[in-house]
Protein backbone atom coordinates (compact mmCIF):
# COMPACT_ATOMS: atom_id res chain seq x y z
CA UNK A 1 0.00 0.00 0.00
CA UNK A 2 1.77 3.18 -1.17
CA UNK A 3 1.00 6.60 1.00
CA UNK A 4 -1.26 9.05 -1.12
CA UNK A 5 0.82 12.09 -2.11
CA UNK A 6 0.14 15.37 -0.10
CA UNK A 7 1.19 18.32 -2.58
CA UNK A 8 2.02 21.29 -0.82
CA UNK A 9 4.12 24.29 -1.89
CA UNK A 10 7.57 24.46 -2.31
CA UNK A 11 7.96 28.37 -1.98
CA UNK A 12 10.58 28.13 -4.40
CA UNK A 13 8.74 31.16 -6.28
CA UNK A 14 6.73 34.25 -5.53
CA UNK A 15 2.95 33.83 -5.97
CA UNK A 16 0.59 36.52 -6.88
CA UNK A 17 -3.25 35.62 -6.66
CA UNK A 18 -5.27 37.51 -9.22
CA UNK A 19 -8.44 36.18 -8.73
CA UNK A 20 -8.73 35.28 -11.92
CA UNK A 21 -5.09 33.32 -12.60
CA UNK A 22 -2.27 32.59 -10.33
CA UNK A 23 1.08 34.44 -11.30
CA UNK A 24 4.49 32.54 -10.39
CA UNK A 25 7.68 34.83 -10.46
CA UNK A 26 10.69 32.19 -12.18
CA UNK A 27 13.50 35.62 -10.76
CA UNK A 28 16.39 33.13 -11.37
CA UNK A 29 15.12 32.67 -15.19
CA UNK A 30 12.95 36.33 -14.94
CA UNK A 31 9.77 34.29 -16.23
CA UNK A 32 6.35 34.22 -15.59
CA UNK A 33 3.97 31.37 -15.03
CA UNK A 34 0.43 31.77 -15.48
CA UNK A 35 -2.35 29.63 -14.02
CA UNK A 36 -5.23 29.50 -15.47
CA UNK A 37 -8.59 29.60 -13.10
CA UNK A 38 -9.06 25.89 -13.35
CA UNK A 39 -5.51 25.66 -12.31
CA UNK A 40 -5.18 28.21 -9.92
CA UNK A 41 -8.24 26.25 -7.58
CA UNK A 42 -6.44 23.27 -7.67
CA UNK A 43 -3.04 25.04 -6.62
CA UNK A 44 -5.23 26.63 -4.03
CA UNK A 45 -6.13 23.47 -2.55
CA UNK A 46 -2.36 22.41 -1.99
CA UNK A 47 -2.40 23.37 0.99
CA UNK A 48 -0.08 20.70 2.65
CA UNK A 49 -3.64 18.97 4.09
CA UNK A 50 -5.31 17.27 0.92
CA UNK A 51 -4.55 14.28 -1.26
CA UNK A 52 -4.59 14.33 -4.86
CA UNK A 53 -7.67 12.21 -4.36
CA UNK A 54 -9.34 14.83 -2.03
CA UNK A 55 -8.46 17.73 -4.46
CA UNK A 56 -9.93 16.07 -6.63
CA UNK A 57 -12.85 15.49 -5.33
CA UNK A 58 -13.60 19.19 -3.70
CA UNK A 59 -13.14 20.19 -6.86
CA UNK A 60 -15.83 18.04 -8.67
CA UNK A 61 -17.89 19.02 -5.66
CA UNK A 62 -17.48 22.44 -6.62
CA UNK A 63 -17.52 22.57 -9.60
CA UNK A 64 -20.21 20.06 -9.98
CA UNK A 65 -17.98 18.28 -12.48
CA UNK A 66 -18.18 14.18 -12.73
CA UNK A 67 -15.03 12.50 -10.48
CA UNK A 68 -13.60 11.26 -13.52
CA UNK A 69 -13.04 14.55 -15.09
CA UNK A 70 -11.79 16.57 -12.09
CA UNK A 71 -9.35 13.90 -11.04
CA UNK A 72 -8.22 13.88 -15.01
CA UNK A 73 -8.27 17.71 -14.96
CA UNK A 74 -6.24 17.63 -11.15
CA UNK A 75 -3.31 14.75 -12.66
CA UNK A 76 -2.72 16.74 -15.95
CA UNK A 77 -2.42 19.83 -13.40
CA UNK A 78 -0.21 18.34 -10.56
CA UNK A 79 2.14 16.96 -12.64
CA UNK A 80 2.74 20.03 -14.15
CA UNK A 81 3.10 21.96 -11.31
CA UNK A 82 5.50 19.43 -9.56
CA UNK A 83 7.80 19.56 -13.36
CA UNK A 84 8.03 23.30 -12.16
CA UNK A 85 9.05 22.69 -9.07
CA UNK A 86 5.92 24.56 -7.88
CA UNK A 87 4.72 22.12 -5.58
CA UNK A 88 6.23 18.98 -3.91
CA UNK A 89 4.58 16.28 -2.18
CA UNK B 1 21.39 87.78 -18.03
CA UNK B 2 18.20 88.89 -17.18
CA UNK B 3 16.59 87.52 -14.37
CA UNK B 4 13.81 90.52 -13.75
CA UNK B 5 11.18 88.61 -13.89
CA UNK B 6 12.08 85.83 -12.07
CA UNK B 7 9.30 83.43 -10.01
CA UNK B 8 9.18 80.73 -8.01
CA UNK B 9 7.05 78.70 -6.97
CA UNK B 10 6.87 75.76 -4.46
CA UNK B 11 5.22 72.46 -4.87
CA UNK B 12 3.78 69.39 -3.09
CA UNK B 13 3.41 66.62 -5.79
CA UNK B 14 2.55 63.25 -4.08
CA UNK B 15 5.40 62.33 -1.42
CA UNK B 16 8.06 65.15 -3.24
CA UNK B 17 8.32 68.56 -2.60
CA UNK B 18 9.20 70.70 -5.40
CA UNK B 19 10.84 74.30 -5.54
CA UNK B 20 10.39 75.79 -9.35
CA UNK B 21 12.70 78.85 -10.18
CA UNK B 22 13.02 80.68 -13.50
CA UNK B 23 11.91 83.11 -15.68
CA UNK B 24 7.74 84.18 -15.19
CA UNK B 25 7.25 83.15 -18.51
CA UNK B 26 8.54 79.62 -18.49
CA UNK B 27 8.15 78.70 -14.37
CA UNK B 28 4.14 80.74 -14.35
CA UNK B 29 2.24 77.85 -16.78
CA UNK B 30 3.84 75.36 -14.91
CA UNK B 31 3.10 76.76 -11.53
CA UNK B 32 -0.35 76.81 -13.33
CA UNK B 33 -0.41 73.07 -14.73
CA UNK B 34 0.24 72.16 -11.13
CA UNK B 35 -1.71 74.99 -8.76
CA UNK B 36 -3.85 72.26 -7.06
CA UNK B 37 0.12 70.77 -5.42
CA UNK B 38 0.86 74.55 -4.34
CA UNK B 39 2.76 74.92 -0.85
CA UNK B 40 4.38 77.58 1.28
CA UNK B 41 7.21 75.48 1.41
CA UNK B 42 8.38 72.51 -0.27
CA UNK B 43 10.83 70.99 2.70
CA UNK B 44 14.50 70.81 2.67
CA UNK B 45 14.41 67.70 0.47
CA UNK B 46 12.73 69.18 -2.45
CA UNK B 47 12.99 68.86 -5.88
CA UNK B 48 14.71 72.27 -7.10
CA UNK B 49 14.84 73.47 -10.65
CA UNK B 50 16.71 76.38 -11.66
CA UNK B 51 16.34 78.56 -14.64
CA UNK B 52 18.68 81.55 -15.24
CA UNK B 53 17.23 82.65 -18.16
CA UNK B 54 14.91 82.23 -21.31
CA UNK B 55 17.81 81.80 -23.26
CA UNK B 56 20.16 80.33 -21.10
CA UNK B 57 22.24 77.14 -22.58
CA UNK B 58 21.76 75.18 -18.98
CA UNK B 59 19.11 74.89 -16.48
CA UNK B 60 20.25 73.05 -12.56
CA UNK B 61 18.33 70.15 -11.16
CA UNK B 62 19.15 69.79 -7.45
CA UNK B 63 22.05 71.71 -8.09
CA UNK B 64 23.38 69.64 -10.91
CA UNK B 65 24.19 71.43 -14.27
CA UNK B 66 21.87 70.19 -17.04
CA UNK B 67 22.97 71.42 -20.55
CA UNK B 68 19.28 72.96 -23.20
CA UNK B 69 18.88 71.88 -26.64
CA UNK B 70 19.11 75.21 -27.90
CA UNK B 71 16.34 73.32 -30.91
CA UNK B 72 14.14 72.95 -28.35
CA UNK B 73 11.58 74.79 -26.36
CA UNK B 74 13.34 75.77 -22.93
CA UNK B 75 9.77 75.57 -21.39
CA UNK B 76 9.51 71.96 -22.54
CA UNK B 77 12.88 71.14 -21.01
CA UNK B 78 12.20 72.49 -17.73
CA UNK B 79 8.62 70.65 -17.73
CA UNK B 80 10.68 67.44 -18.57
CA UNK B 81 13.25 67.63 -16.09
CA UNK B 82 10.72 68.16 -13.33
CA UNK B 83 8.39 64.94 -14.38
CA UNK B 84 11.70 62.96 -14.94
CA UNK B 85 13.04 63.98 -11.21
CA UNK B 86 9.44 63.52 -9.78
CA UNK B 87 9.28 60.16 -11.37
CA UNK B 88 12.25 58.85 -10.10
CA UNK B 89 11.71 59.70 -6.43
CA UNK B 90 8.81 58.04 -6.09
CA UNK B 91 8.88 54.76 -4.56
CA UNK B 92 4.95 53.40 -3.58
CA UNK B 93 3.01 54.42 -6.36
CA UNK B 94 2.84 53.63 -9.94
CA UNK B 95 2.90 56.70 -11.87
CA UNK B 96 0.32 55.45 -14.58
CA UNK B 97 -0.31 56.93 -17.96
CA UNK B 98 -4.14 56.97 -17.59
CA UNK B 99 -7.35 59.00 -16.12
CA UNK B 100 -9.19 58.58 -13.11
CA UNK B 101 -12.28 59.24 -12.39
CA UNK B 102 -14.77 58.20 -9.15
CA UNK B 103 -17.85 56.29 -9.86
CA UNK B 104 -21.15 57.29 -8.11
CA UNK B 105 -20.29 54.24 -5.70
CA UNK B 106 -17.27 55.80 -4.72
CA UNK B 107 -14.44 54.07 -5.88
CA UNK B 108 -11.27 54.97 -8.76
CA UNK B 109 -11.86 54.26 -12.59
CA UNK B 110 -9.21 54.22 -14.77
CA UNK B 111 -9.04 54.83 -18.65
CA UNK B 112 -6.01 54.19 -20.11
CA UNK B 113 -4.96 55.06 -23.93
CA UNK B 114 -2.30 56.09 -26.05
CA UNK B 115 -2.11 59.20 -27.06
CA UNK B 116 -4.99 60.51 -29.52
CA UNK B 117 -7.75 57.92 -28.33
CA UNK B 118 -10.07 60.52 -26.77
CA UNK B 119 -9.09 60.17 -23.35
CA UNK B 120 -9.05 63.81 -22.09
CA UNK B 121 -12.46 64.28 -23.96
CA UNK B 122 -14.08 61.93 -22.55
CA UNK B 123 -12.73 61.93 -18.97
CA UNK B 124 -14.37 65.99 -19.52
CA UNK B 125 -17.68 64.70 -20.54
CA UNK B 126 -18.09 62.27 -17.45
CA UNK B 127 -16.99 65.06 -15.18
CA UNK B 128 -19.31 67.22 -16.51
CA UNK B 129 -22.07 64.41 -16.13
CA UNK B 130 -21.11 64.40 -12.33
CA UNK B 131 -18.33 61.66 -12.34
CA UNK B 132 -15.62 63.21 -9.92
CA UNK B 133 -12.44 64.32 -11.37
CA UNK B 134 -8.82 62.53 -10.43
CA UNK B 135 -7.07 63.77 -12.96
CA UNK B 136 -7.11 63.40 -16.81
CA UNK B 137 -3.29 62.10 -17.65
CA UNK B 138 -1.54 60.72 -14.79
CA UNK B 139 -3.17 58.42 -12.37
CA UNK B 140 -0.51 57.50 -9.00
CA UNK B 141 -1.68 54.05 -8.35
CA UNK B 142 -0.43 53.07 -4.56
CA UNK B 143 0.39 49.44 -5.14
CA UNK B 144 0.28 47.82 -1.56
CA UNK B 145 -2.77 50.09 -0.18
CA UNK B 146 -4.59 49.69 -3.87
CA UNK B 147 -5.45 53.61 -3.68
CA UNK B 148 -6.01 56.09 -7.02
CA UNK B 149 -4.53 59.25 -5.73
CA UNK B 150 -5.98 62.39 -6.84
CA UNK B 151 -3.67 63.94 -9.91
CA UNK B 152 -5.53 67.44 -10.99
CA UNK B 153 -3.39 69.20 -12.70
CA UNK B 154 -5.00 71.35 -15.23
CA UNK B 155 -6.17 69.84 -18.29
CA UNK B 156 -4.25 70.79 -21.43
CA UNK B 157 -7.37 71.56 -24.63
CA UNK B 158 -6.43 73.17 -28.01
CA UNK B 159 -8.09 76.18 -28.38
CA UNK B 160 -8.82 75.23 -32.26
CA UNK B 161 -8.91 71.65 -31.84
CA UNK B 162 -12.08 69.51 -33.05
CA UNK B 163 -12.08 67.03 -30.05
CA UNK B 164 -15.67 66.66 -28.65
CA UNK B 165 -15.08 69.33 -25.74
CA UNK B 166 -17.81 69.83 -22.70
CA UNK B 167 -19.35 73.49 -24.26
CA UNK B 168 -17.79 74.94 -20.87
CA UNK B 169 -14.09 73.62 -21.17
CA UNK B 170 -14.39 74.64 -25.22
CA UNK B 171 -15.93 78.23 -24.70
CA UNK B 172 -13.22 79.17 -21.48
CA UNK B 173 -10.12 77.12 -23.87
CA UNK B 174 -10.57 79.84 -26.27
CA UNK B 175 -10.73 82.76 -23.95
CA UNK B 176 -7.33 85.64 -24.62
CA UNK B 177 -6.61 85.62 -21.28
CA UNK B 178 -6.64 81.92 -20.47
CA UNK B 179 -2.53 80.31 -19.53
CA UNK B 180 -1.35 78.33 -22.31
CA UNK B 181 1.23 75.88 -21.85
CA UNK B 182 3.43 74.32 -25.65
CA UNK B 183 0.04 75.69 -27.54
CA UNK B 184 -2.57 74.13 -25.25
CA UNK B 185 -5.28 76.06 -22.71
CA UNK B 186 -4.91 75.28 -19.28
CA UNK B 187 -8.17 74.56 -17.59
CA UNK B 188 -8.55 73.69 -13.92
CA UNK B 189 -11.78 71.40 -13.97
CA UNK B 190 -12.83 72.75 -10.51
CA UNK B 191 -12.92 76.14 -11.90
CA UNK B 192 -15.16 75.09 -14.48
CA UNK B 193 -17.20 72.13 -12.87
CA UNK B 194 -17.01 73.47 -9.49
CA UNK B 195 -14.83 72.64 -6.47
CA UNK B 196 -16.95 69.66 -5.61
CA UNK B 197 -16.60 67.80 -8.64
CA UNK B 198 -12.40 67.67 -8.09
CA UNK B 199 -12.02 64.44 -5.79
CA UNK B 200 -8.94 65.23 -3.27
CA UNK B 201 -8.86 61.75 -1.49
CA UNK B 202 -7.47 58.75 -2.28
CA UNK B 203 -10.15 56.05 -4.08
CA UNK B 204 -9.93 52.12 -4.05
CA UNK B 205 -9.19 51.08 -7.43
CA UNK B 206 -12.83 50.00 -8.74
CA UNK B 207 -12.12 49.41 -12.12
CA UNK B 208 -9.93 49.83 -15.33
CA UNK B 209 -11.14 50.65 -18.86
CA UNK B 210 -8.58 49.77 -22.15
CA UNK B 211 -9.45 52.56 -24.75
CA UNK B 212 -8.19 51.17 -27.92
CA UNK B 213 -9.00 51.81 -31.42
CA UNK B 214 -9.61 47.82 -32.53
CA UNK B 215 -12.72 46.05 -32.36
CA UNK B 216 -10.43 42.60 -31.76
CA UNK B 217 -7.97 41.45 -29.49
CA UNK B 218 -4.20 42.84 -30.84
CA UNK B 219 -1.35 43.82 -29.76
CA UNK B 220 -2.31 47.27 -28.67
CA UNK B 221 1.24 48.62 -28.97
CA UNK B 222 2.70 51.72 -31.22
CA UNK B 223 3.58 50.73 -34.63
CA UNK B 224 5.90 53.84 -34.56
CA UNK B 225 8.23 55.98 -32.32
CA UNK B 226 9.90 59.38 -33.11
CA UNK B 227 12.99 59.77 -30.64
CA UNK B 228 15.16 62.72 -30.28
CA UNK B 229 18.37 62.68 -28.51
CA UNK B 230 21.80 65.24 -28.74
CA UNK B 231 23.85 64.53 -31.23
CA UNK B 232 26.88 63.55 -29.11
CA UNK B 233 24.53 60.52 -28.10
CA UNK B 234 23.65 60.16 -31.57
CA UNK B 235 25.86 57.37 -32.91
CA UNK B 236 25.58 55.46 -30.38
CA UNK B 237 21.60 55.25 -30.46
CA UNK B 238 22.12 54.58 -34.06
CA UNK B 239 24.32 51.73 -33.06
CA UNK B 240 21.32 50.02 -30.99
CA UNK B 241 18.14 50.93 -33.38
CA UNK B 242 20.26 49.43 -36.41
CA UNK B 243 21.54 46.49 -33.91
CA UNK B 244 17.75 45.49 -32.23
CA UNK B 245 15.82 42.94 -33.83
CA UNK B 246 12.54 44.13 -34.68
CA UNK B 247 13.67 47.67 -35.17
CA UNK B 248 13.87 49.14 -38.57
CA UNK B 249 15.04 52.92 -39.11
CA UNK B 250 12.98 54.55 -41.21
CA UNK B 251 14.58 58.18 -41.16
CA UNK B 252 17.43 59.78 -39.17
CA UNK B 253 17.51 63.98 -39.54
CA UNK B 254 20.20 65.84 -38.33
CA UNK B 255 19.90 69.05 -36.60
CA UNK B 256 22.27 71.18 -35.30
CA UNK B 257 22.09 70.12 -31.66
CA UNK B 258 19.65 67.20 -32.38
CA UNK B 259 19.49 64.15 -33.72
CA UNK B 260 16.15 62.52 -34.71
CA UNK B 261 14.51 59.29 -35.46
CA UNK B 262 11.34 58.09 -37.14
CA UNK B 263 11.22 53.89 -36.17
CA UNK B 264 9.36 51.04 -37.25
CA UNK B 265 8.73 48.77 -34.77
CA UNK B 266 7.83 44.81 -35.67
CA UNK B 267 6.62 43.26 -32.00
CA UNK B 268 6.91 40.10 -33.32
CA UNK B 269 10.72 40.19 -33.18
CA UNK B 270 9.75 41.69 -29.27
CA UNK B 271 12.03 44.97 -29.66
CA UNK B 272 10.19 46.30 -26.56
CA UNK B 273 11.84 45.54 -23.66
CA UNK B 274 15.27 46.74 -24.67
CA UNK B 275 13.65 49.85 -26.31
CA UNK B 276 12.16 50.77 -23.27
CA UNK B 277 15.17 50.92 -21.40
CA UNK B 278 16.68 52.96 -23.88
CA UNK B 279 13.56 55.44 -24.31
CA UNK B 280 13.62 55.54 -20.35
CA UNK B 281 17.65 56.73 -20.43
CA UNK B 282 18.85 60.02 -20.30
CA UNK B 283 20.27 59.61 -23.83
CA UNK B 284 16.91 60.05 -25.19
CA UNK B 285 15.53 63.84 -24.78
CA UNK B 286 11.76 62.54 -25.52
CA UNK B 287 10.14 59.82 -27.98
CA UNK B 288 6.76 59.81 -29.00
CA UNK B 289 4.65 56.72 -30.18
CA UNK B 290 2.90 56.64 -33.05
CA UNK B 291 -0.48 54.08 -33.50
CA UNK B 292 -1.08 53.20 -37.11
CA UNK B 293 -4.32 52.35 -36.36
CA UNK B 294 -6.75 55.22 -35.32
CA UNK B 295 -10.00 55.30 -33.06
CA UNK B 296 -13.20 55.68 -35.31
CA UNK B 297 -15.19 58.60 -33.59
CA UNK B 298 -18.05 58.39 -35.95
CA UNK B 299 -17.88 54.28 -35.00
CA UNK B 300 -20.18 52.50 -32.28
CA UNK B 301 -18.14 51.87 -29.58
CA UNK B 302 -18.22 48.56 -28.26
CA UNK B 303 -16.64 46.66 -24.81
CA UNK B 304 -15.20 43.31 -23.74
CA UNK B 305 -14.44 42.04 -20.23
CA UNK B 306 -10.40 41.27 -20.13
CA UNK B 307 -8.29 39.83 -17.54
CA UNK B 308 -6.58 41.57 -14.71
CA UNK B 309 -3.17 40.24 -16.26
CA UNK B 310 -4.26 42.08 -19.68
CA UNK B 311 -5.23 45.22 -17.84
CA UNK B 312 -2.09 45.25 -15.95
CA UNK B 313 0.35 44.43 -19.03
CA UNK B 314 -1.16 47.45 -20.68
CA UNK B 315 -0.78 49.72 -17.80
CA UNK B 316 2.85 48.61 -17.57
CA UNK B 317 3.60 49.54 -20.63
CA UNK B 318 2.19 53.16 -19.84
CA UNK B 319 3.87 53.06 -16.33
CA UNK B 320 6.06 56.27 -15.85
CA UNK B 321 8.80 55.83 -13.31
CA UNK B 322 9.51 51.76 -14.17
CA UNK B 323 12.96 53.99 -15.12
CA UNK B 324 16.32 52.66 -14.26
CA UNK B 325 17.46 55.13 -11.87
CA UNK B 326 14.20 55.18 -10.14
CA UNK B 327 12.94 53.90 -6.55
CA UNK B 328 10.32 52.22 -7.33
CA UNK B 329 12.40 49.81 -9.68
CA UNK B 330 14.52 49.82 -7.05
CA UNK B 331 12.41 48.71 -4.46
CA UNK B 332 11.52 45.39 -6.62
CA UNK B 333 14.87 44.80 -6.92
CA UNK B 334 15.80 46.34 -10.20
CA UNK B 335 13.22 44.01 -11.88
CA UNK B 336 11.06 45.34 -14.19
CA UNK B 337 8.89 41.86 -14.01
CA UNK B 338 8.53 41.79 -10.13
CA UNK B 339 7.27 45.50 -10.31
CA UNK B 340 5.00 44.39 -12.82
CA UNK B 341 3.67 41.72 -10.52
CA UNK B 342 3.26 44.10 -7.98
CA UNK B 343 0.85 45.59 -10.21
CA UNK B 344 -1.02 43.40 -11.32
CA UNK B 345 -1.56 42.12 -8.08
CA UNK B 346 -2.88 45.76 -7.54
CA UNK B 347 -6.04 45.14 -9.60
CA UNK B 348 -6.91 42.10 -8.05
CA UNK B 349 -10.44 43.69 -6.59
CA UNK B 350 -10.49 45.86 -9.97
CA UNK B 351 -12.96 44.95 -12.69
CA UNK B 352 -11.44 45.22 -16.05
CA UNK B 353 -12.45 46.01 -20.02
CA UNK B 354 -11.43 46.76 -23.15
CA UNK B 355 -13.35 49.74 -24.64
CA UNK B 356 -13.22 50.29 -28.48
CA UNK B 357 -13.76 53.58 -28.84
CA UNK B 358 -16.44 55.13 -30.77
CA UNK B 359 -18.73 58.55 -31.06
CA UNK B 360 -17.96 60.47 -28.17
CA UNK B 361 -20.90 60.62 -26.52
CA UNK B 362 -22.25 56.94 -26.78
CA UNK B 363 -18.48 55.72 -25.99
CA UNK B 364 -19.16 57.84 -22.49
CA UNK B 365 -22.14 56.42 -22.13
CA UNK B 366 -20.35 53.32 -22.44
CA UNK B 367 -17.72 54.07 -19.88
CA UNK B 368 -20.68 55.73 -17.35
CA UNK B 369 -22.63 52.43 -17.01
CA UNK B 370 -19.57 50.59 -16.55
CA UNK B 371 -18.76 52.64 -13.38
CA UNK B 372 -21.83 52.77 -12.08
Amino acid sequence: MTTPQIPKPTGSFEGTDLGDEYLFYDRENDRVHVLNTTAREIFLLCDGSRSEDEIAGTLAETYELEQATASKDTQQTLKRLYELGVLAS
Amino acid sequence: MNVSNETRTHLQILETGVTLRGPAEVVEPIAFAYRRFHVDDAGPEAIRLDLEAVNAVSARVCGRPIELVPDLDVGLQFYQFLLDELMDRLGSQALLHAAALRTRSGGALLLAAPSGHGKTSLTLELAHRGLGFLGDDYAPLDLDRRLVLPFPRAVGIHPDGDAPIPLPFRSLASEPGVTRLFGKSLLDVGQVLGESSVVTEPLPLQGVVLLTAHKSAGTGLPTRIVVAARRGDGDELQAFFAGTGGIEILDRAERPHLSLWSLKLEHEASPTEALSRVLDSEKVLFSEKIWDERPDFQGRPSVVPVRRREAAEFLGREMLNRRNGGRLLARHGGSVTALFLHLAAALREASCWRVSVGGAGATADLIESLAD
